[in-house]
């Protein structure tokens, strides 16, 4: 710890902190363009400039370490004088267009000229301009106005991990471009967007739509994938106009990813938003009442072994739980949500959860990833182990197809086999487990799904507990799950054990099954429903809507207050940004509705009903969520002789792009996915 | 009252001081204005109604800024806004709703083209 004073007061800070953030620490505010706390530091903004005691000149306090016994100063009249100094020369080559530019109202710049800059210009040359460059569909470049801080250049190196951003030539003719001006490959692009200080790069689909001081602001959660990142919703009217990340440090820090980021514009899109009915193969436009009733006289019609529910990938936590509790009063027992086909008979939540936590990551010192394309799968995770591999350089060891995870890895190969070779200490990565302390391991859905998941998952068991996976402080072993809602489903029971989805298309296509019950199921393979009836909750006219026989509309993720449960265990609340369009209803109001007309008596009144109940019957979801949980094991021990299907291990997505029914209906994920297309096979844009 | 009536309107002093005022006009300072080459003076606080210009090419003067919007203290001013084909920042929808307006002119002095004047 090193002593030292702030403006005369006296503060301990840690040896290793910065001048600029001692000064943070001390309550001060210091200006800054280039300077962000989770990138390496430039310097070369010069904004940031200090009085330091025996300093000839003012210094920038960002790049410079403190010392035991500094003396500094933040408002002296040379400080001021400097800052003023540099605003004017920041302001030389910035457009004065503040009125056109959609950082406006937002802009580091536009704040600190008017709270730190000398308030005229004495320059009466003419300004540099710089052509547009192209980056990509989601960001607008506008490069006249860059102060040249590389904030962009350090995101896209340290964080995103792609090396795509760079600067080209000196001085006043330096401009920041990509890499041949091709479009960024990468999920976690649009960050670059909120890090630029100025408006130099904004958001394309955004362009020109909206000004900041405008937009109702809602802080929920976010639904693309497992992660449940922490997202701020824009709306102008109805319309969800942009979402921005906001600042979680135990799961998104403050990056999204792209499709969290722009994946909204598809709520707009092909929207349920009336009950339909099919009458002789056209669906028609009807009321509640009538479609409600068509729902009852479907469900009486069949017995309780014809119907299975099906739960897709956006269901809160509150629908989950009465979608249970429908099935457990009408006796239905093909109820599930792994849409992915998994079949384990799981039997205590640390078997799906990612147990280590996503703050945990950073304590691990090995990873083994099985069958999980991380970066497609969960880019915040996989940002999350990039940062922990630059920082201590683990070894990670991947089983399954080869990606490009943005970071080194040792592929260990794309067969099963190799897990039994671990299991026998035969494998060169067993020397790296077993010196390990803390390794974890992740698995992904597309081991989960195959056939023989049950044999590799008794293996993978067998690992866990030969090395040092589990102890008492730590909890090593992580399932990533893909979707929003399964974790919340698997918690209320929505699935069969020592059964899967495969065994529901079996009984559709032997004729034993009558009816579905889709609740946002879109992920399935509906082709092998034909002569099923078909009944829809949804939001999106997708898949599942263009296949059924009754659609019930429903509410998007930014137009309820709900529930969801990530892949962590991690409980968050999210909540209502916009509302439901036209006649569409909130998910579990529809549920309730049906149980009142089935006479069920549950007396649920509002949404806090529900909740206060699942809080009565599980207690354990609302709980902080750590890596010390203890791991209960699934399978029994030492599956002795095990073989596998003589099959690869795919990968679970297919594209990043187009993974749901609100991104495949979204115009700017479908550009993204044409792009990244084209990028991959050669053809450069 | 009938003796002086005659005596008034035998020396004709109704015509007399009709005819000085008559004078008295011609030489004062005409009221008549060679409108609209000439205007009349306003007061530094008047406030008129608004109109949106545009430049002597037909090009919209408006570009989207939304500050008129934003400073307009009684809310009457929606704007919405995209980019044009070539680019460029346009309205897509100008509204101003006149029965909310209050006149003040703020929207005036905040727009950075001088696309509203009153």
């Amino acid at each position: 710890m090193a002593k030292i004073k702030v403006d005369g007061t006296e503060i301990e800070v840690r040896d290793d902190m910065t001048i600029l953030q001692a000064c943070e620490e001390a309550g001060r505010e210091i200006p800054r363009f280039c300077y962000h706390d989770r990138l390496s530091i430039a310097g070369n903004c010069r904004m940031c400039l200090v009085d330091v005691e025996g300093s000839p000149k003012p210094v920038a306090s960002c790049a410079m370490p403190v010392n035991e016994g500094m003396s500094i100063h933040t408002n002296t009249q040379k400080v001021k004088k400097a800052r003023e100094g540099v605003m004017e020369f920041l302001l030389i080559n910035h457009p004065l267009d503040c009125p056109v530019c959609d950082q406006g109202g937002e802009c580091d710049l536009q704040d600190q000229t008017v709270a730190y800059g000398s308030g005229k210009s004495r320059f009466d040359l003419n300004k540099r301009s710089v052509e547009e460059k192209y980056m990509g569909p989601l960001i607008k470049t506008y490069m006249t106005r860059c102060i040249h801080c590389t904030r962009c250049i350090r995101f896209s190196e340290e964080v995103a991990g792609v090396e795509e951003i760079g600067a080209v030539n000196r001085g006043e003719n330096m401009e920041i471009t990509t890499y041949l001006e091709k479009s960024i490959d990468s999920e976690m692009s649009a960050n670059v967007i909120d890090l630029c200080p100025v408006g130099a790069l904004t958001s394309k689909p955004y362009q020109f739509e909206a000004r900041p001081w405008e937009l109702k602001k809602t802080e929920t959660i976010d639904v693309m994938d497992a992660v449940g990142s922490n997202i701020r919703v824009d709306t102008y009217g109805w319309k969800v106009k942009r979402i921005l990340p906001r600042l979680n440090e135990d799961i998104n820090e403050e990056w999204i990813s792209d499709k969290s980021r722009y994946a909204c514009d598809g709520l707009l899109n092909q929207r349920l938003d009336t009950p339909y009915v099919r009458h002789d193969g056209n669906l028609n436009a009807t009321d509640w009442n009538d479609a409600l009733n068509e729902c009852l006289s479907f469900m009486k019609n069949h017995k309780p072994d014809e119907i299975a529910f099906l739960v897709g990938d956006f269901i809160d936590l509150e629908t989950s739980y009465l979608i249970k509790q429908l099935s457990e009063s009408l006796n239905i027992k093909k109820i599930e949500c792994r849409q992915e086909g998994v079949r384990l008979p799981y039997s205590d939540r640390s078997q799906y959860l990612f147990n280590s936590t996503i703050n945990g990551i950073e304590e691990s010192d090995c990873i083994l990833i099985i069958g999980s394309n991380v970066r497609e799968e969960a880019p915040i995770i996989n940002t999350r182990i990039r940062k922990h591999l630059l920082n201590k350089n683990i070894p990670i060891g991947l089983i399954g197809e080869k990606f490009d995870l943005t970071f080194d890895y040792e592929h260990l190969g794309n067969d099963l086999n190799i897990l039994k070779s671990i299991s026998d200490g035969e494998n060169n990565f067993c020397k790296i487990l077993d010196k390990a302390k803390k390794p974890m391991i992740i698995i992904g859905q597309s081991v989960l799904s195959r056939d023989d998941s049950l044999n590799a998952y008794s293996l993978i068991e067998d690992i866990v507990h030969q090395y040092s996976f589990l102890d008492s402080s730590w909890n090593g072993v992580n399932t990533l799950q893909l979707s929003a809602s399964r974790i919340g489903a698997l918690d209320m029971g929505c699935y069969q054990s020592s059964r899967s989805l495969k065994d529901i298309y079996a009984d559709a296509e032997n004729g034993s099954l009558k009816l579905l019950f889709s609740f946002g199921a879109d992920e399935i393979d509906y082709s092998k429903f034909q002569n099923t009836k078909i009944i829809y909750m949804g939001s999106h006219g997708d898949r599942g809507a263009s296949n059924s026989d009754l659609i019930l509309p429903s509410a998007a993720y930014t137009e309820k207050d709900a529930i969801y449960i990530n892949t962590e265990g991690r409980l968050q609340y999210a909540y209502q940004a916009s509302f439901p369009p036209s006649e569409a209803k909130t998910d579990w109001k529809i549920i309730n509705q049906i149980s009142e007309m089935l006479n069920l008596n549950w007396g649920f009144v509002t949404l806090d009903d529900v909740r206060k109940k699942i809080k009565n019957q599980y207690p354990d979801l609302f709980n902080q969520v750590s890596a010390d949980r203890p791991y209960k094991r699934l399978l029994a021990n030492k599956a002795s002789k095990i073989s596998f299907d003589n099959k690869e291990i795919g990968s679970m997505i297919k594209d990043f792009y187009l993974t749901d029914s609100i991104s495949r209906l979204s115009k700017t994920m479908a550009e993204c996915s044409q792009i990244r297309k084209e990028l991959r096979n050669g053809k450069a844009i | 009252m009938k003796i002086i009536n005659f005596i008034k309107s035998f020396l004709l002093i109704d015509f007399i001081k009709a005819y000085i005022l008559a004078q008295k006009y011609f030489f004062k300072k005409k009221a008549t204005l060679n409108y609209p080459y000439e205007r009349g003076k306003l007061s530094p606080r008047f406030r008129g109604e608004h109109a949106l210009r545009r430049y002597p090419s037909g090009e919209e003067r408006c570009i989207g800024c939304k500050l008129c919007e934003a400073v307009c203290p009684a809310q009457a001013i929606t704007i919405e806004s995209e980019p044009r084909d070539d680019g460029t920042r346009r309205t897509t929808r100008y509204d101003i709703d006149m029965v909310k307006c209050i006149y003040c002119g703020l929207c005036e002095e905040s727009c950075p083209v001088d696309a509203i004047v009153q």
